[in-house]
């Protein structure tokens, strides 16, 4: 089997009623969905945060067999310098590798550890035009209602409105549900610390991106004057991006995203990396529904550590915002039953991609 | 596919002319523990590890399951070095079923072939320390190696003239390296290396004892010299300190000890993003050596480049039956390289005669 073609489809999804997180409000979605082709008919899907340019795919992939995924993925990722373009690329030979061998991912992986995962309703942006405490109390009250066993809500907006809407969504949901803050990197050291004491109250799964993630030294300041988990990384790409981070235990958890921080292979080493250094991976997903398959293969194979009668859970985000390139572009669907997700059984990453909704996304 | 049995063979080969490093008794045997994995479907797995897991162990984890299954597996035995065997057969099996090199099965090789080096040139009991070691250095060199190992430790006066005699036997165009088998403190480590630096030795392995990492940072620092270590330790977790600090400039795990193919492939990781080399150990049967060769078929050059730095194979040139006779499968050396196999699993055979012949 080898590698004919690379078709990078580039889509833009526009919201109909824009959300906003600590800085910006999301008015399209986009995500770029892989389609790999192959001599035998076969086809691949991987969803990246852009794509290889057309002379790296012709140097390190066409023609060539999936089976060589990491020569082909450290090809195009060049060091971890274009790991991110390179994502979509890899996933989408993962999903040919079980779909030629009628093996799902997590068999390749060296098999599933689970074949459910807890999610966490990842949502609770800012909705534009309505009072943000009450639109946030009604979305967690629908989580509560639909059984979520945990939420992830966005913080930033400073210190009074952060204490004011961390509050109200804990009353929505009551006081068993684990509840989890987002600040998107929006604030410096001093307010991050500040804020994080206003809302430790509410009893927090974990505290997210409170700073950039270049700022190693402020987060081993947080976490030094904080007591819940400090959580961050999404946005870094390529296996040595998160060195410093992970090394200085600067995190309680790194989330590598797998359509940006390097697909399975990356993924893997960056797990080695964190786990040699006792961090834990709890994966970044917000985005299409093929990065959610990816995810939830990656999930089901990440192991316990330390392996436990009740672990703490390898929390699956599940992305609740209005997002077609999530819900419209695929058939298939990952429901939540009793707050679980269910690992999917099917070929490769179990997913296929409508070509009719490729073009009616496509920028 | 599932397993339908784990039979481990506890072997040992007879040492005919017995030898030692610096800080070992004399060397008689060289025993060896073999993995034997069968399944439903006829198919054959070989693996080599360090002991031997219980009955009860295999029967709760191993028997019945998948090969493909293979990290639930390794992980639900929770004895990493005990298990090395074992994880190593899965693969082999996984190949075989699929018709594929193990290389494939870990994404792909980057090389066709390695440089392989000659280790052996311990003493030998009787006859000249230095007279025996240049001899066996010209033969290896005749043989077609171009880089060696010698053994040293043997006190400043000793181990320049081992290192000295051989470099004036073999010249410049072929590697030297020194393995001090964990034999000096830390001052000695230095006052040696220093006197060994003018013969260009191509790295100085195992200097002091394995857990002074504050010690391996002094000789780092101290010399002038790649500085190896690590070959003993079992786990991805046991790696961090040495490689955090950069105690060494390269770390040496064994598959077979360190956790087969899927701990090598994430202490591999751990390396690489701290930017510390690996070049696996070797020295063992000849199914170690297959599993050795697979993984440095994978093993990406780092940085890479026109030139880029050899990823040595250790090849045991010392007498053992249990690398040369156990298999009809021949790895080479010719002009310094060897090819890196490219056959189902592992890629050899084992002669059921031969592991009767070395039972223990």
């Amino acid at each position: 089997m080898k590698i004919t073609d690379v078709i990078a489809h580039h889509l833009t999804y526009k919201t109909k009623h824009p959300y906003a997180n600590s800085f910006m409000y999301n008015r399209s979605r986009s995500a770029t969905v892989i389609e790999v082709r192959t001599d035998n008919g076969l086809v691949g899907w991987g969803e990246g945060s852009g794509a290889p340019d057309q002379g790296a795919l012709e140097t390190h992939a066409i023609g060539e067999s999936p089976f060589d995924y990491e020569v082909i993925y450290d090809g195009l990722a060049q060091g971890g310098r274009n790991a991110r373009a390179a994502c979509g690329v890899e996933i989408a030979l993962w999903d040919l590798m079980g779909k030629a061998l009628d093996k799902p991912v997590y068999e390749l992986l060296g098999g599933a550890r689970r074949n459910e995962v807890t999610a966490y309703a990842s949502g609770l942006f800012k909705l534009e035009g309505e009072d943000h405490a009450k639109s946030l109390y009604d979305e967690a009250s629908r989580y509560r209602d639909q059984g979520f066993l945990a939420v992830k809500m966005k913080i930033g907006f400073g210190r009074e409105v952060d204490e004011e809407i961390v509050a109200s969504v804990r009353k929505a949901i009551g006081p068993d549900i684990a509840l989890a803050v987002d600040a998107n990197c929006r604030y410096d050291v001093a307010t991050a610390i500040d804020v994080g004491r206003r809302i430790d109250a509410y009893d927090l799964l974990w505290y997210e991106e409170p700073i950039a993630p270049q700022d190693v030294d402020g987060y081993c300041e947080i976490k030094q004057a904080l007591p819940m988990r400090l959580a961050g990384a999404e946005s870094l790409q390529g296996l040595r991006a998160y060195r410093e981070l992970v090394q200085r235990r600067a995190l309680h958890l790194i989330q590598p995203d797998i359509s940006i921080a390097g697909g399975f292979t990356e993924g893997r080493r960056i797990w080695s990396l964190a786990t040699a250094h006792h961090v834990r991976t709890v994966p970044h997903m917000w985005g299409g529904i093929v990065r959610l398959a990816a995810t939830l293969h990656w999930q089901a194979t990440l192991p316990d550590d330390p392996v436990a009668l009740n672990p703490f859970p390898c929390y699956l985000e599940y992305d609740m915002t209005e997002n077609g390139i999530r819900t419209d572009l695929s058939p298939t669907t990952f429901l939540l039953e009793d707050g679980m997700v269910k690992i999917p059984d099917a070929p490769g990453l179990g997913v296929e991609v409508d070509p009719e909704k490729l073009a009616k996304y496509a920028r | 596919m599932k397993i339908t049995d784990v039979i481990f063979h506890d072997l040992n080969y007879r040492v005919k002319r017995r030898y030692r490093n610096c800080c070992s008794p004399w060397i008689d045997s060289r025993p060896a523990s073999v993995v034997e994995v069968r399944t439903d479907n006829g198919l054959v797995g070989w693996g080599e590890g360090s002991g031997a897991l219980s009955r009860e162990a295999i029967e709760t984890h191993v028997i019945g399951k998948s090969p493909f299954d293979y990290e639930v597996i390794f992980e639900a035995l929770d004895q990493v070095r005990l298990a090395c065997g074992v994880e190593i057969a899965l693969w082999d099996l996984m190949g075989k079923a699929l018709d594929m090199p193990v290389y494939q099965l870990l994404g792909g090789s980057r090389r066709s072939s390695v440089m392989a080096y000659a280790s052996g040139f311990f003493q030998l009991e009787g006859g000249d320390h230095v007279e025996a070691v240049v001899e066996e250095a010209h033969r290896c060199v005749g043989e077609g190696f171009r880089a060696l190992k010698l053994r040293i430790g043997f006190g400043r006066e000793m181990d320049e003239r081992l290192v000295s005699s051989v470099r004036e036997a073999v010249g410049d165009g072929v590697g030297v390296a020194g393995d001090v088998n964990l034999g000096y403190d830390v001052a000695t480590a230095i006052e040696v290396g220093l006197k060994l630096v003018p013969y260009d030795l191509l790295w100085y392995e195992e200097p002091t004892v394995g857990d002074d990492l504050d010690g391996y940072c002094e000789i780092k620092q101290a010399l002038p010299l790649c500085v190896t270590g690590a070959e003993g330790l079992v786990g991805l977790r046991a790696f961090r300190e040495i490689v955090q600090r950069r105690a060494v400039d390269v770390i040496q795990p064994d598959i077979s000890r360190a956790g087969g193919f899927t701990e090598g492939r994430r202490i591999a990781a751990l390396a690489s993003a701290h930017r510390v080399g690996v070049m696996p150990h070797m020295f063992g049967t000849v199914i170690r050596l297959a599993a050795t060769l697979q993984w440095l078929a994978t093993l990406p050059e780092d940085p890479g480049g026109i030139h880029p730095t050899p990823c040595y194979l250790e090849m045991d040139v010392m007498e053992n039956g249990l690398r040369t006779d156990l298999s009809p499968t021949r790895f080479d050396v010719e002009e310094g390289i060897v090819r890196i196999p490219d056959g189902p699993g592992l890629g050899v055979e084992i002669d059921p005669e031969a592991l009767r012949r070395y039972a223990r």
